[in-house]
């Protein structure tokens, strides 16, 4: 196997801790637009660096999201290459995201709050 | 030659085949499978081809072995079995055969309560939780069956007598000690 992602430094843990946290809600907030595909998501969430740093962890995610009824799935063809994997928001998805939503302020704030001098 | 027999395909997805072995099957293969896909999905839309599209994919995706640490993580983790609790349990089942039989008083909410208990344990199977409430219902009705029944009906004589009376209260103990092999050994 190559060494990690080419030019991208190994992230810090409280990286990796924080993302292990919101990275969900970011999955769940992208398919509020609609049903996507693994690497459709996958692109979203790569537009922003600091989301992804090995993609194929998203697919263990996705299926605890599956799991836990936050999101469901459905093959469907493609003209080109494999059928497609959709995952799309249930409603406890769109709940849970709401819920989400509703905290991330305070919790931004809060966070804020503390580490700016 | 379809995407997954390709050696690099192959052995990358063999090595997360092999990192997921604590898996359960079903998640192994969904992961198997969404890999898969991934893979074929990402050349097909790169227009990727030939060894280096190949491993600039697999790049991406990452380690296979913290794909697998990320899945193995979100396992949900085995029911803890608290020992404590679980003997207690047992031996208050243990109990109930000998109580029914000669304290009745004392048996009857004993062995009530330990039903009650065994059946709200997350440890065991159905099957061995029936299996065990059923040994320990045989004291009660056997004392039942000694009051009910006119005198002489049974009578096999007092040795056969004896022995029964002997072994019927020994048949929770028996179950709890079933029971206690299948916590040790959760299936």
């Amino acid at each position: 196997m190559e060494p990690d992602i080419a030019g991208k430094p190994v992230a810090g843990k409280a990286e990796s801790q924080l993302r292990k946290g919101v990275l969900e809600y970011c999955v769940l907030a992208i398919l509020r637009e609609g049903p996507r595909y693994g690497v459709e998501l996958l692109e979203t969430l790569g537009a922003v660096n600091v989301m992804v740093t090995s993609q194929g962890t998203i697919y263990p995610l996705l299926s605890r999201l599956r799991r836990d009824g936050l999101v469901e799935t459905r093959w469907q063809e493609s003209p080109s290459g494999p059928p497609r994997r959709y995952y799309e928001l249930t409603p406890s998805g769109h709940a849970a995201l709401k819920e989400f939503t509703a905290i991330w302020p305070h919790f931004r704030d809060a966070v804020d709050h503390f580490i700016t001098d | 030659m379809t995407i997954t027999e390709h050696p690099l395909v192959k052995s990358y997805l063999a090595t997360v085949a092999r990192e997921t072995a604590g898996l359960s099957p079903e998640r192994r293969n969904e992961l198997l499978a969404d890999l898969e896909e991934h893979i074929a999905v990402a050349l097909t839309e790169k227009s990727a081809s030939g060894d280096d599209g190949i491993r600039g994919v697999l790049a991406r995706l990452g380690d296979p072995r913290t794909i697998a640490a990320t899945a193995l993580g979100d396992e949900p983790p085995a029911p803890q079995v608290n020992r404590g609790r679980t003997l207690a349990l047992l031996g208050l089942l243990a109990a109930t055969g000998p109580l029914t039989v000669f304290v009745p008083l004392l048996g009857g909410p004993a062995l009530i309560g330990a039903i009650w208990w065994l059946w709200t344990a997350p440890h065991w199977r159905n099957r061995d939780k029936a299996i065990a409430t059923a040994a320990a219902l045989v004291p009660p009705l056997f004392a039942v069956s000694q009051w009910v029944l006119p005198a002489g009906t049974l009578n096999s004589g007092l040795g056969v007598f004896v022995l029964v009376l002997l072994i019927v209260p020994l048949l929770p103990v028996a179950a709890a000690v079933y029971l206690l092999r299948w916590a040790q050994h959760p299936s």
